[in-house]
């Protein structure tokens, strides 16, 4: 192939894709995308949560994700002389930041093995923050955020735990029973440990 | 004006300027009075100078008006037309104030200032020129021409006002950043026809010198041949002061920090990448060598086989020789790769860490004007000396310390140093000195302020201590002269009876008290009569960076601040004797106690190394002893972080930092560890089983009351005054002791003082009465103090009574105790 041969037809394919890429638009194609844009979201906002879903032992668990700062890969945790006990687990450094790190497991009573081992490949450290306040906890793993109406949930049992109550609601998702956090609760009793 | 790039509006710009000039001109108006040489005055003629030009750009005409007669006083006084004494200096001194006073206000409120300032300024330009006015027609003429100077040579801020109003020029013109105008050059440069008087702006036709050196414009800014003026970059000149300027939040920083610090930890994780590497190298080259024999094998043996399998083998003889190499490649550049990044994050790790540090001299800057003004003014001849100015001073810190230093110089010029004749009377020179000192000691940043003069009279002190009715004659008598000294820093305890306008009555050494306490750090004074007196500021270095020592307790690193050890020690175990359960070993012919460092921490200890223990000893003013840890990791450089609020004081922990390999690390706090220890070995803890049984059984029926007093004086007094009536007591030494102690043991009663180190009474009591255990404990505040604001602060507090040391002379105190928990038996 010559030089003019490949220069014709390098400029033949740029022709043709602009030709492509530039073609008038089917007929009506622009009024009915331009109907579909303006037309409001189906959806009232109000119906709708963001939920972070996870495990903590054999439990699933979720909670809203606007309390949520961060999940990350599982921190070497420092315990705390003279405070460090079963709830409160010490100190992890996340992303340069020295953060408190607490048990989930403890504060809400889950059954199952008390820690999960930071090593196992599923294992998250869930950052929630509230009110300027940041704590971590580890759970054994991460499923997803989801979008959920609240139609959806169901009340707590009634049979749930006794004492303190963390659960607002349960609802069914992938063919497993979630508890909804109620992160006020969680994030007062996690405060109750620092006292 | 104000948003573009780096942010800085116009007059942001000349408050800039104006501070870096006003600095110069203070400084040199002082220096002049110890030296007249025409080189002190140059750089203040420039510095007016520039000034003048600056005003005159943002339309300030009254500092550009007070500038000029300032400036014109230093060209006559450097012709030697006039003469610049002590009185004419306090006059330039005024001006200069009134300069910084203009500057400081803002677009909005200046109009308002200027009308009610009218008179004053009208009277300062009147006195500074009356300075002048020696030679006042030739002064004039000196203004022309350093006009045409200022023109050309400080084109950062001189520039016609006709240029700086083409073209939305004014906008960039004054965002004095380099790197902010590079971007925008092409498009902005402006061809010379356009400027009147580019030709003149040439910095090379400039005879005369630059002032202070740093308006000097950026290397590119002129083509010499005049064809095209690149305005940007020639206004661009980097004013110095810019940087002095920026502001990040604290906030902001701390996050810069830990992702320097994370950054740090990801480019250490190469390392073993690269050493991976390495081993799979020496893999690659066995299986080469593999190949090798195997076709020197097929060499051997090829008259009976066909060549297929030889072209085989040397084929993947080739394919793994190229292998080999290209890995040796890639190897060598990922690790310059490597290197590289850890070089530079590393690099970028140091800057963030020493972004938090300024120099002191930054916070000390008006206290040679201070000393000067105050000592003229009373007639004293005193030598402000500075060492230590470089010391890093956390930014925080620095800020908060202005206040409570001049406060100190302000005493010590007023009521420590004596008149030049009273000097001469006891010898010393006429020249008083006040020395602030500055370093880092023991992990802290230590402030020594110090003067020469008279001293303070303990026995004064003492003698007042009984007239005010704090303490009785014998407990007056009894009292240490460091705790005589205490009293200084009451409210309202004055030493001089003559109330002066300068530094009061008193002179608020408790405001200078509580301004440090508000920093974390204490003051300790000291003094020897007709020597001097010596303030001492201990200040955290929580912000700071610290050296530590890293050691490991319980399987967890820890680090000792390196300036609190007083050194480490392998100690064979055969040198560990035993007595009365109590491990101990020698050291220069001391013994020396020896504890395990995860028992104090209560930490589950993890197996000790075979046959040396590892021993880190540390010490207080009373104490030393050994602390074994499982082993040493190295000496490294720690920043500082203060620890999580939300656990309160952590008893023997200080602040925490983070390792190079991302691990969280406490710092040990050595004091508390010190006291920690010595209570675990000679109290509470370390009674045998049968003795606390005993003890136990013996107390059952008596009430506890626990004493909390710094001085050992009162604290005696509290416990012999309970101990007489039957009480059960115990003492701890602050609050931090207190607080530890009123955890670990039950008390019926807590007494407390108010100032002391470490954790204060204020706070040892809100921490009990939040406490849901312990917050039904009675406390009792017996303070020095006795105004009602500090009475409401104890009780607000959540003190159950609040009552004066003065109690102790009548029944008021033990009353009270009976009020609140009964009589010792019930």
């Amino acid at each position: 192939m010559s030089v003019d041969e490949r220069d014709e037809s390098e400029a033949e394919r740029v022709r043709r894709t602009r030709e492509f890429f530039d073609r008038p638009p089917p007929e009506g194609y622009l009024e009915e995308w331009t109907e579909r844009l303006a037309r409001p979201e189906v959806l009232a906002e109000s119906d709708i949560r963001s939920l972070l879903i996870f495990r903590l032992g054999a439990e699933w668990l979720a909670l809203p994700t606007e309390c949520l700062a961060e999940v990350t890969m599982p921190q070497p945790i420092h315990s705390i002389p003279h405070r460090s006990n079963a709830s409160l687990l010490g100190l992890a450094n996340i992303r340069g930041q020295i953060r408190l790190c607490v048990s989930l497991h403890e504060v809400l009573g889950v059954a199952g093995e008390a820690q999960p081992t930071p090593d196992s490949a599923s294992a998250r450290m869930v950052i929630v923050h509230d009110r300027g306040e940041q704590w971590v906890f580890l759970v054994e793993q991460v499923e997803r955020a989801i979008r959920l109406g609240s139609s959806r949930l169901r009340p707590a049992p009634s049979t749930l735990r006794t004492g303190v109550h963390h659960t607002r609601a349960v609802f069914e998702w992938s063919g497993r029973t979630v508890g909804e956090l109620d992160h006020a609760r969680v994030l007062e009793s996690l405060r109750g440990l620092c006292v | 004006v104000s948003d573009d790039l780096s942010g800085f509006s116009l007059m942001e710009l000349f408050r800039l300027e104006a501070e870096g000039q006003l600095a110069a001109l203070t400084a040199g108006l002082l220096a002049l009075e110890t030296s007249s040489e025409s080189t002190v005055i140059e750089p203040m003629m420039r510095a007016a100078h520039s000034l003048k030009g600056a005003a005159r750009i943002v339309g300030m005409s009254e500092a550009e008006r007070i500038a000029h007669v300032l400036e014109d006083v230093f060209v006559a006084a450097q012709h030697g037309r006039s003469q610049l004494a002590a009185d004419e200096i306090d006059r330039l001194l005024r001006a200069v104030d009134l300069l910084s006073e203009i500057a400081k206000q803002d677009d909005g409120s200046l109009p308002a200032w200027s009308t009610s300032n009218t008179p004053r300024i009208e009277e300062t330009i009147r006195s500074i020129s009356a300075i002048g006015s020696g030679g006042s027609s030739e002064a004039t003429t000196g203004v022309g021409s350093s006009e045409v100077r200022s023109a050309i040579v400080n084109p950062s801020l001189s520039l016609p006002d006709a240029l700086l109003e083409e073209g939305g020029l004014k906008e960039q013109a004054l965002v004095s950043s380099t790197t902010a105008v590079k971007g925008r050059r092409r498009g902005r440069s402006i061809r010379e026809p356009s400027v009147p008087s580019a030709a003149s702006l040439s910095i090379d036709s400039v005879p005369g010198p630059s002032p202070t050196g740093r308006v000097e414009p950026g290397e590119p800014p002129l083509t010499p041949s005049g064809s095209t003026v690149d305005t940007t970059a020639l206004i661009a000149a980097p004013v110095e002061s810019v940087d002095r300027v920026v502001r990040v939040s604290a906030e902001n920083l701390n996050r810069l920090m830990g992702l320097a610090g994370e950054s740090l930890v990801e480019a250490k994780r190469l390392r073993p990448l690269v050493d991976a590497m390495v081993g799979l190298r020496g893999d690659l080259a066995t299986l080469g060598q593999g190949l090798d024999r195997l076709d020197e094998g097929v060499d051997r043996a090829a008259g009976e086989s066909s060549g297929v399998p030889r072209a085989v083998v040397g084929e993947a003889r080739r394919a793994a020789q190229r292998c080999l190499e290209d890995l040796g490649q890639w190897l060598e550049r990922v690790e310059l790769h490597a290197r590289r990044t850890e070089d530079l994050v590393e690099r970028l790790h140091f800057e963030v860490i020493s972004s938090r540090l300024r120099p002191l001299s930054d916070g000390i800057k008006g206290f040679p004007r201070l000393v000067r003004d105050v000592a003229r003014q009373l007639g004293k001849q005193v030598r402000l000396e500075v060492v230590g100015e470089s010391t890093g001073v956390d930014r925080d810190i620095l800020e908060k310390l202005e206040a409570p230093l001049s406060h100190l110089i302000r005493n010590a010029l007023d009521h420590g140093i004596e008149s030049s004749d009273e000097r001469g009377v006891s010898a010393k020179s006429p020249v008083a000195t006040i020395r602030l000192e500055a370093r880092h000691v023991a992990g802290m940043l230590q402030i020594i302020l110090s003067d020469d003069g008279r001293g303070i009279d303990i026995e004064r002190i003492r003698a007042k201590v009984v007239e005010r009715g704090y303490a009785s004659d014998t407990i007056a008598a009894q009292l240490s002269e460091a705790e005589v000294l205490e009293f200084l820093f009451l409210p309202g305890f004055s030493t001089k009876e003559k109330v002066t306008d300068l530094s009061g009555r008193g002179v608020g050494l408790d405001v200078v008290q509580s301004m440090v306490q508000g920093v974390g750090g204490t003051v300790r004074v000291s003094t020897r009569l007709n020597r001097g007196t010596t303030f001492a500021l201990q200040l955290p270095i929580t912000m700071s960076v610290i050296r530590a020592l890293l050691v490991r307790i319980g399987g967890e690193p820890y680090a000792f601040p390196l300036a609190r050890l007083d050194r480490i020690l392998k100690l064979p175990r055969e040198e560990i004797e035993v007595i009365e359960g109590r491990r101990f070993f020698k050291m220069d012919d001391r013994t020396v106690g020896l504890v395990s460092a995860a028992q104090v921490l209560d930490r589950s200890a993890s197996p000790a190394s075979e046959g040396h223990l590892h021993v880190v000893v540390v010490s207080d003013r009373s104490h030393c002893f050994g602390v074994a840890v499982e082993s040493f990791l190295g000496e490294l450089d720690l920043d500082v972080r203060p620890l999580d609020s939300r656990l309160g004081k952590v008893p023997n922990i200080n602040s925490v930092s983070i390792l190079e390999d991302g691990w969280p690390v406490l710092i040990i706090d050595v004091e508390d560890l010190v006291r920690s220890i010595d209570n675990l070995l000679g109290g509470k803890r370390a009674l045998t089983l049968a003795e606390s049984a005993a003890a136990a059984s013996r107390s059952r029926a008596a009430r506890r009351v626990l004493v909390v007093d710094d001085s050992i004086t009162v604290r005696e007094l509290e416990r012999q005054l309970l101990e007489s009536r039957g009480y059960v007591v115990e003492v701890a030494v602050d609050g931090m002791d207190g607080w530890n102690a009123v955890r670990t043991g039950r008390y019926d009663l807590v007494v407390s003082d108010v100032d002391m180190p470490r954790m204060d009474g204020i706070q040892l009591v809100r921490q009990i009465k939040q406490d849901a255990r312990l917050s039904s404990t009675p406390v009792v505040i017996v303070s020095y103090k006795d105004r009602a604001e500090d009475r409401l602060r104890g009780l607000e507090a959540g003190a159950d009574s609040y009552l004066t040391k003065g109690s102790f002379h009548d029944e008021t105190f033990l009353t009270t105790v009976e009020d609140l928990i009964g009589a010792a038996r019930p």
